[in-house]
This record gives C-alpha cells, sequence and structure tokens, in this order.
C-alpha cells in the first residue's frame, strides 16, 4: 500500500515545486549580478540602464555595482550569477564605431542563470548597437554639414537621452491581443494533463510489477499444472493491473477536476471511456513488455528507460511543437505523444479532431500490443512443451 | 578472498550482469545526446503576417529567419489564428500595413500586432527578439529624419531631402558590419577556461554525468537485491559457518563494486572520447566514490526488505528522489533556492563540481566525498548488524 501510494507522494513534491513555480509565474528565482563600469559615461549609463530598467528584467535581476575585486570575490563565493565587466574606453571606441566587446564571466555553479544573463546582455547589446549607430550617424553628419563643436556637443547629449528612451520604448512597437478559443489549454492544464498521463502510465508500469513479484515460481507453476494457461494469466494481469490504475486514475482526475486545475467539457460517459482505453493502452503496452522480456531486473530497466523515453520526446516537458523537425517525427511514434493528444482532447474537445476516431485508433494500437503478448506466450509454452514433456 | 572470487565467475556468468555494466553507460549516452540536441536544437515556432509587403518589414522577417532559435512560417491572418488556436504555433505577429511610411516617419506605436494565447510559453522571448530587429530599422530611421531635420535647419532647405534620408539611413546600417558596435564576450569563471565552442556555450547544462549518476545508482541499487534474496537461504548458514557474516558481506559486496568501478572507468573513458565531459582524474575518483556510496546504499536498502518486488520499488524512488533532488535531471537547486541548500548535500553536487573546477580542494568537491564516506562508514556496521539478525 505504501509503495502504492509512494508515486503519489512524488506527486506531491513535484506539485508543490510546480506550484511555486507556477504562483511566481517564472521558472528562476531572481539573481544577483555584478556589474564593473570603469568607464563612466553616458554610453555605459545607457548599457546599464538596459539592465536595470526593463520591467520584465526587474523582476528576476537585481543589480550591484562593483569594483573589480568586490566582483570577482562575489562570484567565488557562489553569491552571484555574472560578472558584467565594462572595459575603460568603451565609450570612446563605440563613438568611433570600433567594436568593444564587454566581457560577461557567468558563474560555473548557476549554468542556468548565468546563460541567462548571457542573453539577456546579448540583446542589450543589440539595442545598445542600434542606438549607438544612430547616434554616431547623427554626429557624422553634422561634422559634414559645418556645425560647431559646442553644437554638436549639445546635440550628442540630446541624442543619447533621446535614442535611450527610443530603446527602452521598445515595448510600445507591439499591440499585444490575447486569443482564444472556447476550450482554450491553459499552460497549466497542459502540465496538469500531462501529469496526470505520466502518471497513468508510471501506476501501469509498477502495478505489473508489483503483481508479478506477488505470483512466485512456485505458485505459477502449482497455476499451469492446474490447467491455467499462461494466456489466462497473461489475461488476468491485464484485468487487475487495469481496474487498480483505473481507479488510482479516476481519483487522481477528479482530484484535478474538483481543484479546479482542469475543467471537463465533455460528459462523464465519454470520460470515463478514454480514461480506460488510456489506462488499457498503457497496461497492454507493459504487459506485452513484460511477456518480451521475461526477467524482473530487465523490465525494470526497460520500463525506466520507456518512461524516460516517453517523458523526454513525448511532449511531457516540452511540448512537442517546439521540438525541432526530426525530434516532432520521432514523437509522433511514440505512445506517450497519442496518448497527450488523446487526453488533452478529453478534457478540451477541439471542434474538428474526432474523439472516436482517435479511441478506436488507440484501441486498435492496445489490442496488437495484446497480440504481440499472445505470439511470444505461444512460442514460449510451445517451447517449453518440447524440452520438458511434463508441466504442461 | 574465496567467496568473492566465486561472486566474481558467478557475476560474471549471468548475462544480466552485462546488462548492469551497458545500462548505465548506454542509457546516458543515448539520453545525453538526445536531451544535448533537444537543448540545442528547440525552436519556437512563431508565424509573421506580412500586411505590409514592403522592402523594410521584408528586412525584419528576413533578419528574424535568420535566428536559429526560431521557426519562421509566413501566412494569411486567418490560417494564422487557426494555427495559434490549435497551439501549433507559439505566437503571431503580424506587420501592418503602412509599416514603412510610418517608421520612416519616426512612428512605431502598435505597427506590429502580436497574437499570444493561453498556451503560448516563448512570446516574451520572440517578442525581445523581433523588438531587436525592428529597433535597427527603428534607429535608422529616427537618425536619418533627425540628419534631416539637422540639414532643413542648417540651410533653411524646405525640400524632401529624401537622397540624405537614404544616405543617413545607409551609414547607420553599414554600421551592423561587420559586426555590431557592441558585442558580448561570454566567459565561464575563471578565466582560463573561455568559450570557444559555439555548441558548448548555447548549452545550459551537460547532461552526461548526470544521467550516468542516476542509472549507476539505479544499477547498484537493483543489483543488491542479493542481500534480500539470499537473506533467509544463504545467510544463517553463513553465519554459522566460520568465515562469519561480515567477511561474506563485505566479499560480495566487493564483487558487485568492483564491476561498477569498471564499469564507470569505461564511461569515464567513453565521456572523455566523446567529448562530452570535462576534468580529468578528479571526475573518475569522484565517480569512484559515488559508486561505492551507491553500493552501499543498496545494501543497506536491500538489508530492510524481505521481499524483492517491493525493494526494487523502494530502490527505484530512492534512485530517483536523489536524481531530482542532486539535479541529475535538470539543475534543481538552482531553479527554486529553496531545495538549493538540500541540493548540496545530495552527491550529485560533488560530481557538477568536480567536472566545473577539476581539484579536490575546491570545498564543493571534498566536502561531498567527505559526506559520502561518512555515510559509507556509518551504513557497513548497520548493515552488518541487521543482515545479522535471525527475526524481523
Amino acid at each position: 500500500m505504501l509503495l502504492w501510494l509512494s508515486p503519489i507522494f512524488f506527486l506531491f513534491i513535484l506539485g508543490l515545486i510546480g506550484s511555486e513555480a507556477l504562483k511566481k509565474e517564472r521558472f528562476v528565482d531572481p539573481f544577483q549580478l555584478a556589474i564593473v563600469n570603469e568607464d563612466p559615461a553616458f554610453e555605459t549609463k545607457l548599457v546599464i540602464r538596459q539592465l536595470t530598467e526593463g520591467e520584465h528584467l526587474t523582476s528576476v535581476i537585481r543589480t550591484i555595482e562593483a569594483d573589480e575585486k568586490g566582483a570577482k570575490r562575489l562570484l567565488e563565493e557562489n553569491k552571484i550569477a555574472a560578472v558584467i565587466f565594462i572595459p575603460n574606453g568603451f565609450s570612446k571606441d563605440v563613438a568611433r564605431g570600433v567594436n568593444t566587446p564587454v566581457t560577461v564571466i557567468g558563474n560555473e555553479k548557476r549554468p542556468l542563470q548565468a546563460e541567462l544573463t548571457r542573453q539577456v546582455m546579448e540583446s542589450a547589446a543589440d539595442f545598445t548597437s542600434a542606438a549607438q549607430s544612430g547616434i554616431n550617424t547623427v554626429s557624422y553628419f553634422m561634422k559634414g554639414m559645418d556645425f560647431s563643436q559646442k553644437e554638436r556637443k549639445k546635440e550628442f547629449k540630446k541624442d543619447v537621452v533621446s535614442f535611450s528612451f527610443h530603446i527602452l520604448g521598445r515595448g510600445s512597437i507591439f499591440e499585444e491581443k490575447k486569443q482564444a478559443a472556447p476550450y482554450q489549454v491553459h499552460l497549466w492544464q497542459y502540465y496538469a494533463v500531462s501529469f496526470l498521463a505520466l502518471m497513468m502510465m508510471i501506476w501501469s508500469f509498477t502495478a505489473l510489477f508489483l503483481l508479478n513479484n506477488k505470483i512466485n515460481k512456485a505458485l505459477s507453476l502449482r497455476l499451469l499444472s492446474a490447467g491455467f494457461s499462461p494466456y489466462h494469466a497473461a489475461c488476468s494481469k491485464v484485468i487487475f493491473v487495469l481496474l487498480t490504475v483505473l481507479v488510482s486514475s479516476i481519483v487522481l482526475a477528479s482530484m484535478l477536476i474538483v481543484s479546479g486545475i482542469v475543467s471537463l467539457h465533455i460528459e462523464a460517459g465519454h470520460f470515463a471511456v478514454g480514461l480506460t482505453v488510456t489506462v488499457f493502452l498503457f497496461t497492454s503496452f507493459f504487459v506485452m513488455a513484460d511477456a518480451l522480456l521475461a526477467n524482473e531486473k530487465i523490465y525494470l530497466f526497460a520500463g525506466v528507460t520507456f518512461l524516460l523515453l516517453g517523458a523526454a520526446t513525448g511532449g511531457h516537458i516540452v511540448p512537442a511543437v517546439y521540438f525541432p523537425d526530426w525530434l516532432e517525427r520521432l514523437s509522433s511514434f511514440t505512445i506517450n505523444s497519442w496518448v497527450l493528444e488523446y487526453m488533452l482532447l478529453l478534457f478540451y474537445p477541439g471542434q474538428d479532431q474526432p474523439f472516436f476516431h482517435l479511441s478506436l485508433l488507440l484501441l486498435c494500437a492496445a489490442c496488437s500490443f495484446i497480440l504481440i503478448t499472445a505470439a511470444v506466450l505461444h512460442r514460449r509454452v510451445h517451447e517449453r512443451r518440447k524440452t520438458s514433456g511434463h508441466l504442461l | 578472498m574465496g567467496i568473492y572470487y566465486e561472486k566474481w565467475k558467478q557475476l560474471m556468468r549471468k548475462p544480466v550482469t552485462w546488462l548492469l555494466f551497458l545500462m548505465p553507460i548506454a542509457a546516458s549516452v543515448g539520453f545525453g545526446m538526445l536531451f544535448t540536441k533537444q537543448q540545442t536544437e528547440l525552436t519556437i515556432p512563431i508565424v509573421i503576417v506580412d500586411e505590409d509587403q514592403s522592402s523594410t518589414s521584408d528586412a525584419v522577417i528576413q533578419g528574424l529567419k535568420s535566428q536559429t532559435g526560431l521557426t519562421v512560417k509566413e501566412m494569411p491572418a486567418s490560417a494564422a489564428k487557426k494555427q495559434l488556436l490549435q497551439g501549433e504555433v507559439d505566437s503571431v505577429f503580424i506587420i501592418k500595413k503602412h509599416f514603412q511610411t510610418e517608421l520612416r516617419k519616426g512612428k512605431r506605436d502598435g505597427l506590429i500586432e502580436l497574437w499570444t494565447s493561453p498556451s503560448s510559453v516563448a512570446a516574451g522571448i520572440v517578442r525581445e527578439i523581433a523588438a531587436s530587429e525592428i529597433i535597427k530599422q527603428t534607429s535608422a530611421a529616427k537618425a536619418a529624419n533627425k540628419v534631416v531635420s539637422l540639414y532643413k535647419q542648417k540651410y533653411e532647405d524646405q525640400g524632401e531631402r529624401s537622397e540624405i534620408w537614404q544616405q543617413a539611413y545607409d551609414y547607420t546600417m553599414d554600421q551592423w558590419q561587420p559586426e555590431p558596435l557592441m558585442t558580448i564576450q561570454y566567459k565561464i569563471g575563471s578565466d582560463k577556461r573561455q568559450d570557444t565552442n559555439k555548441e558548448k556555450a548555447t548549452l545550459l547544462f551537460s547532461p552526461y554525468l548526470g544521467l550516468w549518476s542516476f542509472f549507476t545508482m539505479l544499477s547498484c541499487f537493483i543489483f543488491s537485491d542479493w542481500a534480500v534474496k539470499e537473506r533467509w537461504t544463504i545467510f544463517p548458514r553463513i553465519r554459522a559457518s566460520s568465515i562469519g557474516l561480515p567477511a561474506y558481506l563485505s566479499q560480495c559486496a566487493a564483487a558487485h563494486l568492483i564491476i561498477q568501478l569498471i564499469q564507470a572507468g569505461f564511461a569515464f573513458v567513453v565521456f572523455r572520447y566523446l567529448n562530452v565531459i570535462n576534468g580529468g582524474i578528479v571526475v573518475f575518483s569522484v565517480m569512484a566514490v559515488f559508486v561505492l556510496f551507491s553500493t552501499v546504499i543498496g545494501l543497506l536498502l536491500a538489508v530492510f526488505h524481505t521481499h524483492a518486488g517491493p525493494f526494487y520499488l523502494t530502490a527505484l524512488s530512492t534512485a530517483l528522489l536523489f536524481a531530482l533532488f542532486g539535479g541529475s535531471f535538470f539543475p534543481a537547486g538552482e531553479l527554486f533556492s529553496f531545495i538549493q541548500k538540500l541540493s548540496e548535500m545530495f552527491p550529485q553536487t560533488a560530481l557538477a563540481a568536480a567536472e566545473n573546477k577539476d581539484r579536490l580542494t575546491d570545498p564543493l568537491v571534498w566536502e561531498s566525498v567527505f559526506a559520502m564516506a561518512a555515510v559509507v562508514l556509518i551504513s557497513w556496521p548497520l548493515i552488518v548488524w541487521k543482515a545479522g539478525r535471525e527475526y524481523d
């Protein structure tokens, strides 16, 4: 019983982590960056403002100014995610149109945050380049038009301000419109459904495993001699696992529905059919794996590999539309991707996707798994009859 | 030592042993490549609807198409909306009519309509990328406008002056060649290891050692099942013999340990050969300590179980727990600061730190190695005591 519930324990931990992440609406805790500015000028302030004033950045990044030694020490002590080092002479070079790279030193103990910093800095560099090239153009043409040094300086100061506001206000280019269909899947709903599907898979796998260990060799031989064929055994396994997992899944699904995380838009009858079909598919798949592998350790390793592979390529972690082409094709061959599509359909029916069509398809897949199992068992019974005349 | 050799011979005869040997290496290399490819090749599918059909809008689209992380499709608005609602694309960008003329007038508010759906994940990222392409254009236009207005002011000329406008615009755009004015030089950690490899630079997190640690731990755990199976059959007899249970236990464990150590060595060589991990002998030493740790913990779990089935599931759950909190699959500590402290107590931290630092003197490495050794020393008497008890 304890072991049966242990996946729920994982679910609870993962749910805790997940809800924490969703509550904050971001996946990374805010982190600190140190800026070492050896060239205090207008241009460098522009770069720094990019980091400190963008609204979507300030929720994730806090910047502190430091000298070189202090920043290195903070990095060593693992207090900051990265150091941004603006070299002396940076602004002069940039004004002359010479590229001077700004060095970003990422903290190796925080690869994710360091990488984020790099991306943020790269986009900041692009925006700064855009502003600076504009400023340079104006001052170049003013020189050509014989403006006095004083006038040029005055215009330059104005330009720095106006161009920096220009890039800071880039958000106004976009007019954002939220589009939604009647049964639109929100991101967290996608993950809730994906999690339910994954749990059904894990449960089918563990239920079969526990069942196999309950029937030891002596018992199975006795059953066999009593005319209880391997087919009967496989059938009873399927029925037992199907029922146990189905009950657990219904409990979990209703918990998700009652707590309002996902909502049900179809009839309860369809819903029950859908869950049954899904569990049946997983169960028959693992019964097939069990029959093919015939060794508990190999079954265990193969099961874990399948679970990981399914989770990674079936779209449970990253939705399949974000995959590169080859992976998307690979993904369309995994049962996880079929189940996920099917389950999403159960909770959020699309207009033109046929529910019964897909149900039938999954049932066919499950039946072919069962057929393969039967074939394997048939061969094994045959062989055993040949080698040892008694017992069977 | 006789028992050790016997156990060793017995193990080598079983084909399952070869699974134990190959599984962690094959799985970590296979999944490692998959995860790496997934990480580097993940693309964000977006749609652009070009209602303006001008040279500027085309330049923006070409700029977006050249970005590696995006898959850009062009289609009419109605088709785009359908794709968005079906969750086949992340977001839709609509370049409105008169985009070019408005831009050249220096206006930019709401020139692009951005459609997102509740399941859009990456709209924020794409928005920044699109903004950088557009700001490039708007800055050039802004500078050109300024130059023209300064020209008019200087020479009191009221003509169109489109040739000056074009000159200034081209001058600004030319500053992006051969490289932008400001770029980023990215380094990781201490100065010696500068990032030159482009592919490695875009990788958030190298998965190989983490995956290896999970599969090795699982393998060590599962193959400790001899202690469960021999508990009531062989242990009582050994206790009565002259060798004694502690010697028997240690020699059997040593036989398993040696195989896993060879496996670790093999894995290390393979990883180095594929050039997917950094670090030298220090990494291997930490891997060896990790194998010792896993073997002993596996034995500890085994002596507390009386049946193989529940033992396997406990082993699987424990290995998963270690993997999740230790950061085998993803850098857990970095994502959520509340489990960072917890994460540092798990042995996988030592592996990651050893790979990064490549020296034993780093506190993260030796503290963790020391902790693993301490756990081993405490567990051993516990195992001997528990295995020696006649009744549960």
